[in-house]
């Protein structure tokens, strides 16, 4: 009996992936649940288990391709009487891919994509312009004649989603005019934003250039900030810690919890110091909810850090960070943040962050501009920690110590929360990482 | 300048490239000494004698296949079927031999032959007089396939066709034969083969036809304007084959919606074909069906039904309308 593999429903509204790797070749028997293909959905890979016992009869993708949901990945020839009485194809696929599905519980919840298998009603020059925003076109709700989906409705959605509607195409912007002249001279000449891909230039008016493809990492981190910097109205505020003494017992510690496994990185007590504010602070470990206009306090504590990896900025989320030792934190965040950067990591534990910790210092500087990990209402980024002068006592009596200092930056949502509270808020991180004794009373 | 009928283009694109060109000969049924049924060929047997305007005996077939041989040995030959309704007589020498002598001698032998032939409903003629049957040479690899509209592009496409190196069948609307008169140059004008017109320009909805069919669209095109306030954009195609679909897939781009109007029956006509190159080039941009305003799938009916077969302007109206209220 021939199998069609099909990319199945990976949840979490994802609906695409890149194919990284082909396991087997055509004419290999495979095992069922046997690795097949290697796939990055929106920023992690999976290996795809075969869902049945058999031979590839045929593989239709190649590494680099981007392959929708329902998409046929392979066929095979399968074996056996117990396959031939099995439910359908389709459900096959999608209960042993399993690994690939959303995780049942936490995170926070989002609108499952509704995979009918009936297309919506929509005319093409409507398909466009949904495509052209981002929006799946089941999830709009029709109001056309006959149940269509109608553009002011695609448009109303990408509002409601805080999506701009994108800058007219050239082709749109040529029906506006009435100049005869521009009209057979715009339309083939200047390439629209077509998923579909233009054809590579080789230079624009000001000299050469290259057209590489929005993919993968890069691409799924392009739409994630554009919607966050879109609908959420960031303010930032900065401060510095001096981390001097909690430098020192870091010091003190660093060799016994490499022997437990982990890096006693100084992201490990600003981790336990954000997440004890956050709990005073419960404005910061929220989202907005747009539609009910609420605002959702989340009661748990799972906080992602932004990986620096060849691949792009990965964000793996260490979960109930308030319910962890300093020691097993350290331990985690080693093990996920290598491998992470080994593009091992699971997609689930990409998921269900609540608040973000992002640090640059490793790299350098002082000060800048994280940008909210949407829906989630702040982050907190790192600067790199410095040995400086710093003056104590006041002007008639005072001392110049070399102290070490380190930069903070908390990014939050204005419709959230205020500046003070921001005030506050990274005034208690500071406050406990000053004093590590105090550090060890809040956490 | 002078206003003229489109035969009488037809007939100063023939005498002036008889008279440039030696090589061009005139042959049909009654072309010469009667001057053709539609006068289309009138005088030209006094200018240019027997031996370049000939008058055949009635058979198709032997017309086509003595053009094809004067082709082979250097002449231009420009035959005339008296009525598209019998050039099927000459369908085995134009699909057999015309279309493909180039391809089947590799290149040694060209036939740069004009098969003229009145086509077309719309003046009360017999059984075989009214057909539009446009789709069967458009069909066939190796040949061009024109349909002017106009007597000025009706002289200009005709010297194109003449000068082509391969063969052309150039089918001449009967019913705007003498239905209007039109300013055409004295000078030579030529228009490319294989190249569509704009000639009304709009942003709501985009009206494709050629030949007969031009007319009622044109006046469709103004009534929309009129009573609708509605924009349509006009695209003449001139050639049916090869098909210059740039113009209306960019046109459509622009309006996202079309309208396309022929009298040849629907089925497999000339229309299916630019509904599919729509779909290809356009799908995106289009906002509502294409619609087809056609002849029906049935045998062009004699004169007393023969209204209710052509493609009318209020039959364009209506689907333009319907394609803008979808």
């Amino acid at each position: 009996m021939s199998v069609e593999f099909r990319l199945p429903d990976l949840g979490e509204g994802i609906h695409e992936g890149e194919i990284v790797e082909v396991l087997v070749s055509v004419g290999d028997r495979v095992l069922d649940g046997q690795p097949v293909m290697v796939i990055e959905t929106d920023k992690a890979t999976t290996e795809v288990p075969a869902p049945v016992s058999g031979v590839v009869k045929e593989i239709r993708v190649k590494p680099g391709e981007v392959v929708k949901v329902g998409a046929v990945l392979m066929t095979f020839e399968a074996e056996g009487r117990a396959v031939a009485a099995a439910p359908p194809e389709k459900d096959v696929s999608r209960e042993k891919a399993g690994g690939l599905e959303a995780p049942p519980g936490g995170g926070e919840t989002r609108p499952a994509v509704t995979a009918s298998k009936e297309p919506p009603a929509a005319a093409p020059s409507t398909r466009r312009l949904a495509r052209e925003l981002g929006i799946d076109l089941r999830q709009v709700a029709p109001s056309g004649p006959g149940g269509r989906v109608t553009p002011e409705d695609v448009r109303r959605h990408a509002e409601l989603q805080g999506r701009k509607p994108a800058a007219p195409s050239p082709q749109a912007a040529v029906a506006e005019e009435e100049a005869p002249v521009a009209r057979t001279a715009a339309p083939e000449a200047a390439p629209a934003p077509s998923p579909a891909g233009e054809p590579l230039g080789a230079c624009d008016p000001h000299g050469a250039i290259e057209r590489v493809p929005l993919r993968s990492v890069r691409r799924a981190t392009a739409k994630h900030l554009a919607r966050a910097w879109a609908e959420i109205p960031h303010v930032s505020h900065q401060d510095v810690a001096d981390i001097t003494e909690l430098d020192a017992f870091r010091r003190k510690h660093k060799a016994e919890i490499r022997e437990a496994g982990g890096a006693l990185n100084m992201i490990v007590f600003v981790l336990k110091a954000a997440v004890a504010a956050l709990k005073a602070f419960p404005g910061f470990n929220a989202s907005i909810d747009p539609e009910r206009e609420e605002i959702v306090f989340k009661r748990y504590y799972n906080i992602g850090v932004a990986v620096d990896t060849d691949r792009g900025l990965i964000v793996p989320v260490i979960r109930d960070v308030d319910r962890k030792s300093v020691r097993e934190l350290a331990v985690e965040l080693l093990d996920v943040a290598e491998r992470t950067r080994r593009g091992k990591a699971e997609r689930e534990e990409m998921t269900g962050g609540t608040f973000t910790l992002t640090n640059i210092g490793a790299l350098g500087g002082t000060a800048f501009t994280p940008i909210i990990n949407h829906p989630q209402s702040a982050i907190l980024g790192m600067g790199q920690a410095r040995l400086q002068p710093v003056v104590r006592g006041d002007l008639e009596r005072h001392e110049i110590v070399p102290r070490l200092l380190l930069p903070l930056i908390v990014a939050f949502d204005h419709r959230i929360v205020d500046g003070a509270d921001a005030a506050r808020f990274l005034g208690m991180i500071i406050e406990a990482l000053e004093n590590p004794e105090e550090l060890l009373l809040v956490i | 300048m002078a206003k003229m009928t489109m035969v009488q283009a037809i007939n100063l694109a023939l005498t002036q490239e008889m008279e440039k060109d030696d090589s061009v000969v005139v042959l049909g049924e009654d072309v010469g000494v009667d001057g053709g049924v539609f006068r289309v060929t009138d005088g030209l047997i006094g200018k240019f004698g027997p031996e370049r305007v000939i008058d055949t005996p009635l058979a198709e077939s032997g017309i086509a296949g003595i053009s094809i041989g004067m082709a082979v040995y250097g002449l231009k030959p420009v035959c005339e079927m008296q009525f598209s309704g019998f050039d099927y007589l000459a369908f085995h020498q134009l699909e057999s031999h015309a279309a493909r002598l180039r391809w089947r001698s590799q290149g040694r032998f060209r036939v740069p032959m004009v098969m003229r032939a009145p086509y077309g409903g719309g003046v009360r003629a017999l059984e075989h007089h009214s057909e539009s049957r446009e789709a069967y040479w458009a069909h066939t690899p190796g040949l061009k396939m024109v349909i002017p509209s106009s007597p000025r592009n009706a002289r200009a496409l005709l010297v194109s066709a003449i000068r082509d190196p391969d063969p052309v069948v150039f089918y001449e609307p009967k019913a705007v034969y003498r239905a209007f008169r039109e300013e055409v140059p004295e000078a030579e004008e030529t228009i490319p083969i294989g190249r569509s017109q704009l000639v009304r320009e709009g942003r709501d909805v985009t009206l494709i036809s050629y030949g007969a069919t031009m007319h009622p669209v044109l006046e469709a095109a103004s009534l929309l304007k009129e009573r609708d306030g509605v924009e349509a954009e006009v695209v003449d195609l001139l050639t049916v084959s090869p098909l210059d679909d740039s113009l209306f897939t960019q046109s459509v781009k622009k309006t996202g919606r079309a309208v396309l109007v022929h009298e040849a029956p629907r089925s497999f006509g000339p229309g299916a074909e630019i509904v599919a190159r729509l779909v290809e080039k356009s799908f995106l941009y289009l906002e509502a069906p294409i619609a087809r305003v056609t002849g029906f799938d049935v045998i062009i009916p004699l004169y007393q039904r023969e209204r209710e077969y052509m493609p009318g302007t209020e039959r364009i109206l209506r689907a333009a309308r319907e394609t803008l209220s979808f």
